[in-house]
């Protein structure tokens, strides 16, 4: 695997062949192609977490409709303001769309300038090859001052790495959860087997010892 | 007593009371920003109106007459004041649009095409299923009160659109036919027709006869009153079929299959004063469709759909019952005028086959692949991507009736084609 320049960025986003191209639309200006990396902009929606209607989030418990209705999805214009007040948690969407072709893969880092006034910026870090859609970042304030933050800022950065082989194409199975245009919420609630089986492994364990 | 001391007394304190409240509503305060402006300062002018008419109290030894003028205004007023509490909502929906940004950033570019730029776009989820707009809400009180001024001249215009279709993109075309009404308002669309209508001695020949066949059916109206209805359902239907015809002109095929996927549905060749039977209805949009070189492509992206339109539009040389087959009759043979009438409305902004085609199968490609349609190389135009959109929903839920509204249910799609609208917006605003 190897990591893309500018000069590598340029050509995977010039690629003529459309399914082999690297999208990332909209590209408001050519600067933000850097040396080793593309400047990613902050969408214009949002995933607030409602700290008021439930006493916690237990994963375990908790299905995929009721942890969106603990979330409120807010959508803040081009031209408007989202204030995160500090220990506040928001996910966001990227503004731009990612289209992956099957030989790249990616990585989402934080800009240290944002980081440096107490903005954490983590994501799924890792992006498979293939993947299409916007990106889901989860913002952090870490610092004791709100921070104003504004559809367009330059929040994260893009790497892309070149795999030695292309990935297998992606199974029609998988396509319906392709192609988010907004921050999507956590899908733990999918993984109630893998809780349940924790759970009945500790049990096991507790009677053992009783 | 309607006018009595007693009785202006407590008109003035009700409305009193109205007014205090909705200034108190702090949804009423300036804001940044245009969008919501005009219709904020609108409830202001009916504020100022209110204010102002109110001040014109008659004085005790005033004759009754003018007593009772005095109270039945107020009483309008008050009415008036208490239905501006529903433009607090919509206020709102401005500063937190719940439509998808997308849609709003079309709809906005679609009024300004057909209304003009001169427009203050307020878009309102509403709990009935349908779509729908009113534009200067309470000018009525405004415009009544002689020596009040208004402060705003932008025309506000309150679309309602189902709840449950915020992000259903592919409907939104829609919405060109809903601010059609705000044209045909503004521009005086209808009158223009009638005034050429009543030109040609042959419609009076035809509206003698209907009025003639009218009077057995209703013997207790006069003739001139069931000319009048006559000619005021007319006006209804051209005012219809004029908003189609711009909406074509703005959206081109999006609006016919989004008006086959909604509006067919309710009805076929339903008789109805306020509008003309969709058979009607389809076959003016074809025609004009066709006249604008629509045709072929929509042969090539479905042409099933376009036999099954086809179809519908031959069954609206049936006859309907009277008086709706002298209407049926009259707006086909005035179709031409409703053509030249929209087309000059919407002038050179109106949707270029030639230009938007290769724009729309660009789209529909990029859509294949699941890429935000924004523009492989150059950026494309919100209704490219629309019609793009729709081409790409035809071509994976396939070309039948059954394709179409499946089409519509196709939340992936829609919500590609309504980010990248939002994108597209937001480019060009770069530039």
């Amino acid at each position: 695997m190897s990591a893309l320049g500018r000069e590598d960025l340029e050509r995977a986003l010039g690629e003529s062949n459309l399914s082999r191209r690297l999208f990332v639309t909209p590209l408001l200006e050519r600067s933000q192609i850097g040396r080793g990396a593309i400047d990613l902009r902050l969408g214009t929606e949002f995933l607030l977490l409602q700290r008021v209607q439930r006493a916690g989030l237990d994963p375990s418990k908790i299905s995929q409709e009721e942890l969106a209705a603990m979330q409120e999805r807010v959508v803040v214009p081009f031209g408007g303001d989202l204030w995160l007040h500090p220990r506040h948690f928001v996910l966001a969407g990227t503004l731009e769309y990612l289209g992956l072709p099957d030989d790249l893969s990616a990585a989402v880092v934080s800009r240290s300038s944002w980081g440096r006034v107490g903005l954490l910026v983590a994501t799924a870090v890792f992006i498979h090859p293939g993947f299409k859609g916007c990106l889901t970042l989860e913002l952090v304030n870490e610092g004791d001052a709100p921070i104003r933050l504004s559809p367009g800022s330059k929040i994260a950065q893009l790497e892309l790495h070149r795999l030695q082989t292309p990935a297998p194409a992606r199974t029609s199975d998988s396509a319906k959860y392709l192609a988010p245009v907004r921050p999507e919420a956590s899908r733990l609630p999918a993984e109630q087997k893998e809780f349940a089986r924790l759970e009945e492994v500790g049990k096991r364990l507790r009677s053992r010892l009783g | 007593m309607d006018g009595s001391t007693d009785d202006v007394q407590l008109l003035l304190a009700s409305a009193g009371y109205e007014i205090e409240i909705l200034k108190a509503d702090p949804r009423l305060k300036p804001f940044d920003g245009s969008r919501g402006e005009a219709l904020r300062q609108h409830v202001e002018d009916l504020i100022g109106a209110a204010e102002f008419r109110l001040g014109q109290e008659p004085r005790g030894e005033a004759p009754p007459a003018v007593r009772r003028s005095f109270s039945r205004s107020i009483r309008d007023i008050i009415l008036m004041l208490r239905a501006a509490h529903a433009a607090m909502p919509w206020l709102a929906a401005t500063q937190e649009p719940s439509v998808n940004l997308g849609s709003l950033y079309l709809t906005e570019e679609l009024a300004a095409l057909l209304v003009g730029s001169k427009v203050d776009l307020v878009m309102v989820p509403d709990v009935e299923f349908m779509y729908s707009t009113v534009s200067w809400p309470f000018s009525e009180v405004i415009e009544e009160t002689k020596g009040f001024t208004p402060q705003t001249h932008r025309r506000p215009i309150i679309l309602y659109y189902p709840l449950s279709d915020s992000d259903r993109l592919l409907l939104h075309s829609i919405f060109s036919h809903e601010l059609g009404h705000s044209a045909v308002a503004e521009a005086q669309l209808v009158n223009k027709v009638n005034d050429q209508i009543h030109e040609d001695p042959t419609f009076e020949t035809a509206l003698g006869k209907a009025v003639e066949n009218m009077e057995v059916a209703w013997p207790a109206s006069s003739s001139a009153k069931i000319s009048g209805t006559l000619q005021s359902w007319l006006s209804s239907w051209l005012e219809e079929l004029l908003c189609d015809h711009l909406a074509i002109e703005a959206t081109g095929p999006a609006y016919l299959w989004a008006f086959a996927g909604f509006v067919m549905p309710l009805s076929y060749a339903d008789e109805h004063p306020g509008y003309p039977p969709n058979t009607v209805r389809t076959k003016l949009a074809l025609d004009l469709l066709d006249e604008r070189g629509w045709t072929p492509y929509m042969e090539e992206t479905a042409p099933e759909i376009l036999t099954w339109l086809r179809s519908i539009a031959a069954d609206s040389s049936e006859s309907l019952g009277q008086p709706f087959d002298f209407l049926r009759k009259e707006v086909l043979k005035r179709s031409h005028l409703l053509r030249e009438t929209a087309a000059a409305q919407v002038g050179v902004g109106r949707l270029d086959p030639e230009k938007i085609i290769p724009e729309a199968t660009e789209a529909a490609e990029l859509l294949e692949l699941l890429i935000l349609p924004v523009g492989a190389e150059d950026p494309l135009t919100s209704r490219a991507i629309l019609l793009g959109g729709w081409q790409e929903g035809l071509r994976v839920h396939g070309d039948s009736p059954q394709g179409l509204v499946e089409s519509l249910g196709d939340n992936r799609l829609q919500n590609l084609v309504g980010k990248a609208i939002e994108m597209s917006a937001i480019v060009r605003a770069w530039e």
